[in-house]
């Protein structure tokens, strides 16, 4: 019984600092149709603010509050609402929910690079810890404020909300935008505000939180995926429900701690996964989504079909490149090289999944991490069966995590990949062992585990170079699959489900198969990629395959262009690229890491990608040379001279521009 | 109302949404052959009934057959198989692909039930003659006008081989030359044997190619009949134009 | 509002579009739309479905942009304009549909109202004055009233802007008859006070006997203007086709 008041107390406070942050999470998500990814990142961010100013600077307490909370908070949230976020109202889903990932990533890579983790800072909780005992349990002063800060922003928002012009706005604004304008009232000014008021909420929950966990960047940004769950529990847009979802699911959490933690099994180290495993369950139970037409907005996104003979003249160069050069590279470049094309892989496979069918994943490094422990488990050896294995054990698994994807679209379908990458680096990964009916599957456990490489009868690819041939031999073979792919049936009718679910069931297609199958695939290609990095690391330990290891890779992909194979090789590129550049110069490591997060912001101002700014700008090329040798500078076509994509003008007007003038000068349509 | 030889069937079709009444007591049946033209003012009720049929919305009430089978409770793939197609209001072309590969995932998705002798490729490259986008085979879809995209809509759900068309507004947005051509097609196909739903605001062009016409107004069947007699209908004029206002 | 010291003169239009075109994603939607409404009069715009009169209210009313033409308010050219700018000139637009917001009380969707400028004791008082029935339903989210009732909500926003410029899509559109007859007795009277109003409706003949001038749509064209007795023929074949 005095356990149980003990937990009880842990999970009120717990729950209340959940519910502040879930509860400035449907504030922006409500007013402004952008559900904030980064709100955790925010909320570290500011706990960390409000560090340097408390304990760095030795500012008093109550001061540094009020200009953490009551400014810096609140002008980071509206500046990134109005810099960053106002320009996706044109955008897909999928965009919205990249871009605020790549700001969480972003904002990670900042707060390592401006308070480097190796260094100790005591984040003592409010009035040291002071307690004092309520009907036999003990209470911190923390924890009351804690709770009265909840209840404070209950209050508070209540009233903001029913009682002022301002809070009747950010309602409006829920009920029907574009009615508000014509009342003359302004959204973009209520989703200002709302995002700096959300900022403010994440900063006070991170400031509370930062007591229990430690100052640490990782775990802060992570904790808050359970104010997520809770904002899922009010469904998004019911702020009492996600309150009473907070509660519910801090209680869950200390109870599941408090009970299950002194097992020796591996019930043990559960805690992480709670409030992750509450969240999907909730997710599951959300009723079905009704079939979608497509959104009306013209996409940009670009999905070219190379013929695939040209396709296989670039692989083959490829290869060849990677056995002449290989000998040439130093030990350190020969690594980067190979772990930048092992990953490369892993962005191979978000190409069917993300760019073809447009359901977004943050989960395919776990995938990955299923195929090397597949590897280490079924091919200790090295056998190129393992390989095998490893895609057809992620596959499966990838078809498993598809189920709740049938249901869940845009954020939902994200948070549900997010939940299950979590549960597993947090939870399973880091166990000794799985074990299943007597069997025992060993894991990466607290420091690592041995991922075997490749051995053939007659060829080894123990070494470092015959790692780069068989990496860039895979790489080549997968690129060539997707580019296939693309120009199969079944590719057209990723497209085709992509563009418009309504549209082709009413066609016939049964899309739980579609979509399960390319939920596999995809998995299935992460899993391969997963086992070859695991065997050119070795030792594997297991934050080799976290939710944070995904995000670079995912970002990058998507930067280079997640509609085509070239994305995934400018992608590639990319990150051995940024990881040459922090080895050689160690001095912009650290910029090296908020890199990714910048370039998935860029995303904004250009959802194609790299690989479609190169093309078009070569295309742009091509046709200004062919339209200016064929008239012969006549003066008509100056206004071909200006790239129009430059000055803003829609690619595929573009596009019937240059078709209108190929009909006029008597030369059919452009091919 | 049940008629042994009608491609499609709908009986006592009844939706609601919450309080409101969007459809009562619809009853229509579509004969082989038959262009049946649906029109009423906006807000009666026809993308809806179109929804119904199509399985993308349940019905409060009511049964849909399909060439005699029921489908009520059928998701709309199992109603495409059953032989019915459709076109959107609210364009719903794959963007990203071309005109022709618009036409040809269609013809492959339906591949393996609808029994065709064609090769998909062939199928497709006939269609899009057909409805009159030949020329622009290799263009992107999000890169048509509203008027081709509406007509590859048509050539995109030929392609299943449906016995029943429902086809909604597929002249908004043609120039007349377009619609005239839309005309001529829809007849065409009829004479080969498709039944043909036509909901359109080119009241022209309902009228001039239907056999018969139905007048939904607020949820429910006004009339169905010849459309000179549906024309002439004072019931019809007054749903249309409304009736003076008696102030007090 | 409108009435500054150099004051138009009563014979120039309070709203005029000069050759609009306007379209969505460069597809047109209305082409060459010349109108000029008179300041004070009722003027109806009728037409079938599809023919362009709710882009031709967006456009008038700078919530869409013209592609090419002019619109003037007050003999002005207000192209571009922010529409919190026209709000406050007194622009008062009730587009097609209920334009109340459901999940806001009848106070709360007063209360936003404000934005025109007008103190929210004024709006409530002049409100709940001549539409009695809102003022017993203060408490009651909008969502939950009757159609006419909301359209009554919706229209009460004209009061408090005066002299306003009325525009309002399909005011009867699901409507009891004597609930539509109530609420054209509302506009009848706003506009002997001086307002000019804007009345859109697919269905002609409610509407024709109560105005003072009238356009017919189709087909994206204004295709006949004139008193509502001139325009009656124009109606059958813009609306049922001719054979």
């Amino acid at each position: 019984m005095h356990n149980f008041l003990i937990y009880s107390v842990l999970g009120l406070s717990a729950g209340a600092i959940y519910a502040v942050a879930a509860g400035g999470l449907v504030l922006t998500y409500t007013t402004s149709g952008i559900f904030n990814f980064a709100q955790g990142a925010i909320g570290m961010l500011g706990a960390f603010t409000y560090w340097q100013f408390t304990y760095g600077w030795g500012w008093p307490a109550p001061l540094s509050l009020v200009i953490v909370l009551g400014v810096i908070a609140p002008l980071f949230g509206a500046a990134l609402e109005s810099g960053i976020l106002r320009g996706l109202e044109q955008t897909t889903e999928a965009v919205r929910v990249v871009v605020t990932v790549a700001i969480l990533s972003a904002l990670v890579g900042l707060a390592l690079w401006i308070w480097p983790p190796n260094v100790a800072r005591p984040f003592p909780a409010f009035f040291n810890g002071d307690k004092f005992t309520i009907v036999g349990a003990a209470v911190t002063v923390h924890q009351l404020i804690s709770m009265g800060c909840a209840v404070a922003v209950a209050i508070g928002l209540a009233v903001l909300l029913r009682r002022s012009r301002v809070g009747t706005d950010m309602r409006a604004v829920v009920d029907n935008r574009d009615l508000l304008v014509i009342y003359g009232g302004s959204p973009d000014r209520v989703s200002a505000l709302s995002w700096a008021l959300g900022s403010s909420l994440a900063t006070l929950s991170g400031i509370l939180i930062a007591p229990t966990l430690q100052l640490s960047v990782l775990p802060l940004t992570l904790l808050i995926v359970n104010a997520y769950a809770a904002a899922i529990m009010g469904r998004l847009s019911r702020l009492p429900a996600t309150f009473v979802g907070a509660i519910v699911l801090g209680l869950a959490e200390s109870y599941g701690v408090g009970y299950l933690s002194n097992r020796g099994d591996f019930l043990a180290g559960i805690r992480p996964a709670i409030p992750v495993m509450i969240l999907f369950v909730v997710l599951l139970a959300l009723p079905h989504a009704r079939l979608r037409g497509n959104v009306g907005k013209r996409s940009r996104d670009w999905f070219p079909s190379p013929p695939v003979r040209r396709s296989a003249m670039y692989a083959a160069a490829f290869v060849v490149l990677a056995f002449v050069v290989g000998p040439h590279l130093s030990v350190a470049n020969m690594f980067t090289v190979n772990r930048a094309i092992a990953l490369g892989i892993v962005a191979l496979s978000l190409i069917p999944l993300v760019g073809y069918a447009g359901q977004l994943t943050l989960c395919q490094m776990s995938f990955a991490g299923i195929g090397a422990l597949t590897m280490a488990y079924v091919a200790p050896g090295g056998s190129p069966l393992g390989l095998v294995a490893a895609f057809v054990v992620a596959a499966v698994v990838g078809a498993l995590v598809a189920i709740p994807a049938l249901r869940l679209r845009g954020i939902y379908l994200a948070l549900s990949t997010a939940a299950f990458t979590i549960v597993l680096d947090r939870w399973i990964f880091t166990q000794d062992a799985l074990r299943i009916f007597g069997w025992r599957i060993p894991l990466f456990g607290i420091y690592s585990l041995q991922v075997p490489r490749v051995q053939m009868p007659g060829v080894s690819f123990g070494s470092d170079r015959a790692q780069l041939v068989l990496l860039s031999l895979v790489f080549s073979i997968v690129a060539l699959a997707v580019v296939t792919i693309r120009r199969s049936r079944y590719g057209r009718v990723l497209l085709a489900m992509r563009e418009s679910p309504a549209a082709c069931a009413t066609l016939g297609l049964r899309l739980t198969v579609t979509k399960m199958s390319v939920f596999a695939l995809s998995a299935g290609i992460a899993g391969l990629g997963g086992a070859l990095y695991g065997g050119l690391q070795t030792a594997v330990p297991a934050d080799t395959f976290s939710f944070f290891q995904t995000l670079p890779v995912l970002l990058l992909a998507v930067v280079g262009g997640i509609g085509a194979v070239g994305g995934a090789v400018a992608g590639t590129v990319l990150l051995g690229l940024f990881e040459a550049i922090s080895r050689i110069w160690p001095s912009t490591s650290n910029l090296i890491a908020v890199a990714p997060g910048l370039a998935g912001i860029g995303l904004v101002r250009n959802p194609g990608g790299i690989a479609s700014d190169l093309h078009a700008a070569v295309t742009q090329f091509r046709n200004r040379r062919r339209v200016s040798a064929a008239s012969a500078g006549s003066a008509g076509d100056e206004a071909f001279e200006v790239p129009l994509e430059w000055i803003g003008i829609d690619r595929t007007i573009r596009a019937a521009d240059i078709a209108a003038l190929d009909v006029a000068l008597g030369r059919g349509p452009a091919s | 109302m049940t008629s042994a030889t009608a491609t499609l069937e709908v009986e006592g079709i009844e939706v609601r949404f919450g309080g409101l009444v969007a459809l009562q007591g619809i009853d229509l049946a579509v004969e082989p052959g038959e262009v049946l033209g649906l029109i009423g003012p906006n807000g009666a009720g026809k993308s809806t009934l179109f929804n119904v049929v199509s399985g993308l919305l349940p019905p409060t009430a009511g049964h849909v057959r399909l060439n005699g089978t029921e489908v009520s409770r059928a998701g709309p793939a199992r109603r495409a198989r059953l032989g019915l197609g459709r076109t959107f209001q609210n364009l719903e072309t794959f963007g990203v692909l071309t005109v022709r590969e618009n036409v040809l995932v269609a013809a492959e998705i339906c591949r393996r039930w609808a029994r065709s002798q064609h090769a998909p490729e062939v199928i497709a490259d006939t269609l899009v003659e057909r409805v009159g986008l030949g020329h622009l085979k290799f263009e992107r879809a999000d890169a048509l006008a509203t008027g081709s995209a509406r007509l590859l809509e048509v050539a995109r759900s030929l392609a299943t081989n449906p016995s029943v068309l429902l086809l909604d507004e597929p002249a908004s947005g043609l120039t007349d030359h377009e619609t005239d051509h839309l005309g001529a097609l829809l007849r065409e196909l009829a004479g080969e044997g498709l039944s043909v739903v036509l909901v359109d605001h080119n009241a022209n062009l309902v009228m001039s190619i239907s056999h018969r016409v139905a007048v939904l107004k607020a949820g429910r069947m006004l009339t169905v009949g010849r459309p000179i007699d549906v024309q002439a209908d004072l019931r019809v004029q007054e749903a249309y134009l409304g009736a003076p206002v008696v102030m007090s | 509002m409108i009435a500054a010291p150099d004051a138009p003169t009563p014979t120039v239009p309070i709203l005029e579009l000069r050759g609009v075109d306007a379209g969505y994603n460069g597809i047109g939607a209305i082409w060459d739309v010349d109108l000029a409404v008179a300041p004070g009069e009722i003027f109806a715009l009728v037409g079938p479905n599809g023919a362009g009169k709710s882009t031709l209210i967006s456009v008038a009313a700078c919530l869409h942009p013209a592609t090419s033409g002019d619109v003037l308010l007050g003999g002005q050219i207000v192209n571009g304009t922010a529409p919190r700018e026209l709000v406050r000139r007194g622009v008062c637009v009730v587009p097609e549909g209920r334009s109340v917001f459901p999940n806001l009380t009848v106070q709360e969707n007063l209360l936003l109202v404000t934005h025109a400028g007008v103190s929210v004791a004024e709006v409530e008082a002049l409100a709940y004055e001549r539409f009695p029935v809102l003022g017993t339903r203060r408490k009651q989210l909008a969502g939950t009233l009757s159609g006419g009732e909301q359209q009554m909500l919706a229209l009460a926003r004209s009061v408090a802007v005066d002299p306003a410029v009325l525009l309002v899509d399909e005011l009867s559109m699901g409507l009891a008859p004597l609930v539509v007859a109530e609420l054209y007795a509302f506009i009848a009277e706003l506009a002997s006070g001086g307002a000019t109003v804007i009345l859109v409706e697919q269905f002609a003949r409610t509407v024709l006997g109560l105005a003072e001038n009238a356009a017919v749509m189709s087909n994206g064209r204004i295709v006949r203007t004139g008193k509502p007795a001139d325009v009656e023929d124009a109606l059958e074949a813009a609306y049922l086709g001719e054979l």
